[in-house]
């Protein structure tokens, strides 16, 4: 039994890479089954990091909590890229 | 799935009994052994039967088997209670139980049940760890955790590193990939939203490695074998072996927050993308993804190169092949190269120096070797295939001439770069490397590598070998691409860990992928049961169960060890000395201490040592050893330490810092097992290295088993009865040859006898003074005798100051180790006769404080010195976040 503490900790911690990878991937990776989405969405995940190192390192902005979050936002809002989804949002905001 | 398909589903009375044990199991390790031992095996047994019986009315027995076998599992680890780590396995059962629960009801199927089974599973087992302890592990992941708290708390990378190696000027960071350390600050600041903070992310990053990995391996073993028969259950079988792989388990777990284990999860995954390109024939994935993630693991471990050498070797064995068989490789080539160019590309802009924003930097030589091989390869491939009507006549004479200039050429590089100087190191054979257990072989022979290896990897890693030769000629005769790389995975790393036991970690993942692959072959239609699969289906089943905490009595595959990857007393000992640094000295004070504390000095106490873990400057290593283990004066002593503040006492550190304070001496009682290390070190010669002296303290411990604590009656030579009791103390391999000593105590009178290797008994003073030797202590001799004969039948809880003598012969009597150490109570050693020392009074140390019974202690330095106490500025290298110059 993992206390609750250890347990809500990993679950944050396993979101922080599937979500944003999650959306990450849906803009550049299409028609693949749930499994594959699954590994893109860890591959994917690690790319708010990436970017995160990119601009500590190079002195552009410190790393903090809200640049975290930040790239994380921007990270789930890129899904817009994709036009599918554009177009789905935009049909369900007119119709309703 | 239809509603009302999932309404006829979830009619099913086995899903309520299976998730009702499945949480009893899950829940059980907080209810205690002795309630558990008593009601829950029976529990599971009737529910065994209850299930069963369900199952049989629904003509379902085949499809509740995996179920009910979880369920049996379960049962018979209540009875094992007495054996440790029973009851997380029990709770691990139960995720798995949950799981099995899914298909057999089919509410999901076979592979998504898996999936969730075995996530939820590996995540448990290797996060068992945070449920003991939450102290960080071990030494070498205090480097990363140093670093991504300061990252944490600064919002700056690191650029230089002020804190070690002082004649260096410390150590330039700014090229070292700090991915992970940044990751571990990153999931901090999200943990910081539910009341958590850097250290519970630095605690449980490998865990998110561990349950991500099992699932990635599953997914790139099914990529490497596509279309192939039975492609999951090889899939499935590696990624179990993963899971409960001891080797694997020695990064991979809760507490250790090094970069390997996110390392490992990233290099299946490149893998997996991969292959996933090339079986889809999709450049973008390679290119885009690839790249990406390329990129991305290169800043976070060094580990990429393992993914440029094994594709390197996979494609040039192809591509050779393909000569013969007309298989052209260039789409290979496409791929492997776009991963590779794009990943270089990116993580220039991260790894280069301060004031510029990208670095041209050279790649490491095992890199340049395998791009170069494979474009050697690839090429070969393409002229002789595209030009075959104009080189058929001359067909051999060409391949053999590629083939002796490709090896004259790069042969010797690859083999310099891989075996001496890369991965295998074998032509590093340095005075301070052969002292450190993990650069040793695993095996001093072949037959020692074959009894050995199945207790790290177990037994399907012998499998794998034998499988070896047969997964080339499969992915040759096949054409399966997927073989072959598992092929060159496996086998240099079979090779290099059989040189360098550190590759325990490295290799676990070839050896469980590897050992996946006889999962092909087995029965999958009753006509196979004719046949020779039957032979791989036995194998598998009796290896499965093996790795299983059951199978570990039958097998001595010592499994349950994964759940004790914590921090030993050695750390915990440590703690009250490093909070003592950190709160009670200032800012710019420097210890002299030995390299294992370097890291948590750095790390906890945020104060500069001069060696660490890193063992960079193996001159600076010499120098502390010589002060501890060489130097029989004072004056010595302080020679060595002076140097060291002369250089602490101007630029850069003046200005930085306001100077830095070389201040304290630390010594910890497991710097006497050490001290062998120590004195090869402090008399090596580091110019042409070589070895130093082989001697050490001798350790004498008290042997209850062979003492008389309670006394027999003797008589006098005066006739008067008397009590005497006996007290032995067996000593460690010397060579003066003393094997034990013997205290016999008579009422207020002790006699004293040295045994030596014959077994004679030589009165103590006869010794002393034939071998000039000297017994000693942190603790007085009456505190140990004492201690001894009270905890006698629990001396293993007992601190080893008070159970252990310390024996010192020759030279060892008078270095600044013993004289630090045991000096505190040498005059209760020499009024017994049991020391014959004379030290004069120590002029620059003067003892500072006690920790854990003198399982620390630590000495003020005293020199003349203009430095102030505290900087004017209050800097650290930790306030300013690693030394931006």
């Amino acid at each position: 039994m993992i206390p609750i503490g250890i347990l809500e900790a990993l679950l944050v911690m396993f979101g922080a890479v599937l979500i944003p990878g999650f959306f990450i991937s849906r803009v550049f990776i299409k028609g693949v089954g749930v499994l594959e989405r699954l590994v893109f969405s860890m591959s994917f995940g690690l790319l708010p990091m990436y970017l995160v190192y990119l601009l500590t390192k190079n002195g552009i902005v410190l790393f903090s909590k809200e640049l975290v979050m930040g790239v994380i936002i921007i990270s789930i809002c890129s899904v817009f890229l994709d036009a599918r989804i554009r177009k789905r949002v935009v049909d369900w905001w007119f119709t309703n | 799935m239809e509603t009302k398909d999932v309404r006829d589903r979830l009619n099913n009375p086995l899903i309520v009994f299976y998730l009702f044990f499945a949480v009893f199991a899950i829940i059980s390790p907080v209810m205690g052994v002795a309630q558990t031992s008593v009601m829950f095996p029976g529990a599971f047994v009737v529910g065994v039967i209850v299930c069963g019986y369900f199952a049989v009315r629904r003509k379902e027995l085949k499809l509740n088997i995996v179920p009910l076998m979880m369920m049996v599992f379960v049962a018979m680890l209540f009875m094992m209670t007495d054996k440790a780590g029973a009851q997380y396995w029990a709770a691990a059962f139960g995720l798995g139980l949950f799981a099995a629960s899914l298909w057999s009801t089919k509410l999901v199927d076979a592979e998504i049940a898996f999936i969730i089974g075995i996530f939820l599973v590996s995540t448990f087992i290797h996060a068992v760890p945070a449920l003991i302890t939450d102290y960080i592990e071990e030494i070498d992941p205090y480097y990363d955790y140093k670093w991504g708290a300061m990252i944490f708390d600064t919002g700056k990378i690191p650029v230089h590193d002020w804190w070690t190696y002082p004649k260096e000027l410390g150590l330039d960071r700014s090229l070292m990939p700090f991915g992970t350390s940044l990751a571990m600050a990153y999931f901090g600041e999200i943990l910081t939203f539910i009341g958590m903070s850097y250290h519970q992310a630095a605690i449980l990053i490998s865990v998110l490695a561990a349950g991500f990995s099992v699932v990635v391996m599953y997914m790139l073993i099914k990529e490497l074998l596509l279309n192939r028969e039975n492609a999951k259950v090889a899939a499935m079988l590696g990624a179990f072996l993963l899971m409960m792989s001891i080797g694997w388990s020695t990064k991979a777990h809760a507490t250790d927050s090094e970069n390997d284990a996110f390392g490992g999860f990233m290099l299946l995954m490149l893998f997996y993308i991969f292959m996933y390109a090339i079986n889809r024939k999709n450049l973008m994935v390679s290119m885009l993804v690839g790249g990406l993630l390329f990129g991305w693991f290169a800043v976070a471990w060094d580990g990429h190169k393992i993914f440029t050498m094994v594709g390197a070797i996979a494609i040039s064995i192809v591509s050779f092949y393909g000569l013969f068989n007309g298989k052209r490789t260039i789409d290979y080539l496409k791929h492997y190269a776009g991963i590779i160019l794009i990943g270089n590309i990116l993580f220039r802009f991260i790894l280069h120096k301060p004031g510029v924003i990208f670095s041209f930097l050279m790649p490491s030589g095992i890199e340049l070797a395998s791009f170069a091989l494979v474009v050697f390869a690839v090429g070969l491939n393409e002229f002789m295939l595209k030009y075959k009507d104009r080189v058929s006549k001359h067909h051999v004479l060409i391949i053999v001439a590629a083939f002796v200039i490709g090896l004259a050429v790069l042969g010797p590089t690859v083999w310099y770069n891989f075996y001496k100087v890369g991965f295998v190191d074998i032509g590093q054979p340095s005075v301070v490397f052969k002292t450190i257990a993990e650069q040793q072989p695993f095996a001093s022979s072949i037959s020692d590598y074959i009894t050995n290896l199945p207790k790290v990897f177990g037994l399907m890693s012998l499998i794998a070998l034998i499988c070896a030769p047969f997964m080339l000629y499969v992915g040759l005769k096949e054409d399966n691409f997927g073989s072959i790389i598992m092929f060159s995975w496996l086998m240099p790393f079979a090779w290099g860990f059989y040189f360098k036991s550190q590759y325990i970690f490295l290799a676990s993942i070839p050896f469980a992928l590897a050992g996946g692959w006889i999962g092909q072959y087995v029965i999958s239609s009753k006509k196979d049961s004719d046949g020779l699969k039957i032979i791989p289906t036995i194998i598998i089943i009796c290896g499965v169960i093996l790795y299983t905490p059951i199978g570990e009595f039958v097998s001595n595959y010592g499994v349950t060890s994964i759940f004790y990857n914590v921090a030993t007393y050695d750390r915990m000992g440590w703690e009250s000395t490093l909070q003592y640094f950190k709160n009670s000295t200032p800012e710019n004070t420097a210890i002299v201490t030995w390299w294992d504390y370097g890291h948590w000095l750095t790390a906890v106490s945020h104060r500069f040592v001069l060696i660490d873990n890193l063992q960079h400057d193996h001159w600076e290593i010499q120098d502390v050893a010589r002060f501890f283990m060489k130097v029989q004066t004072e004056d010595e002593a302080m020679k060595i330490l002076q140097e060291y503040q002369d250089i602490y006492n101007k630029d850069p550190y003046k200005s930085m810092f306001g100077g830095v304070k070389l201040n304290y001496a630390a010594i910890d009682w497991t710097m006497i097992g050490k001290s062998g290390a120590m004195r090869f070190i402090a008399t090596g010669n580091l110019t042409n290295q070589a070895d130093g002296e082989y001697d050490s303290y001798t350790v004498c411990q008290f042997l209850p088993q062979y003492s008389n604590i309670n006394g027999s009656l003797t008589t006098g030579s005066d006739g008067a009865f008397a009590m005497t009791k006996t007290l032995v103390y067996g000593c460690t391999y010397n060579k003066d040859g003393l094997n034990g000593i013997v205290f016999s105590i008579t009422n207020n009178n002790m006699n004293v006898e040295a045994i030596t290797q014959e077994g004679n008994r030589i009165p103590w003073k006869t010794w002393i003074s034939s071998k000039d030797c000297s017994l000693m202590g942190v603790r007085s001799p009456q505190d140990i005798l004492s201690v001894s004969m009270q905890y006698y039948n629990k001396i293993n809880y007992v601190p080893p100051m008070y159970t252990n003598f310390v024996y010192a012969s020759g030279p060892f009597k008078n270095f600044m180790l013993t004289r630090l150490y045991f000096g505190d109570n040498i005059e209760s050693y020499k009024a017994l006769g049991l020391a014959n020392v004379n030290w004069s009074k120590l002029q620059h140390f003067t003892k500072d404080r006690d920790f854990e019974d003198g399982f620390v202690e630590t000495w003020k330095i005293n020199y003349n010195s203009t430095v102030s106490a505290a900087p004017v500025s209050g800097a650290s290298p930790f306030s300013i976040g690693g030394g931006l110059k």
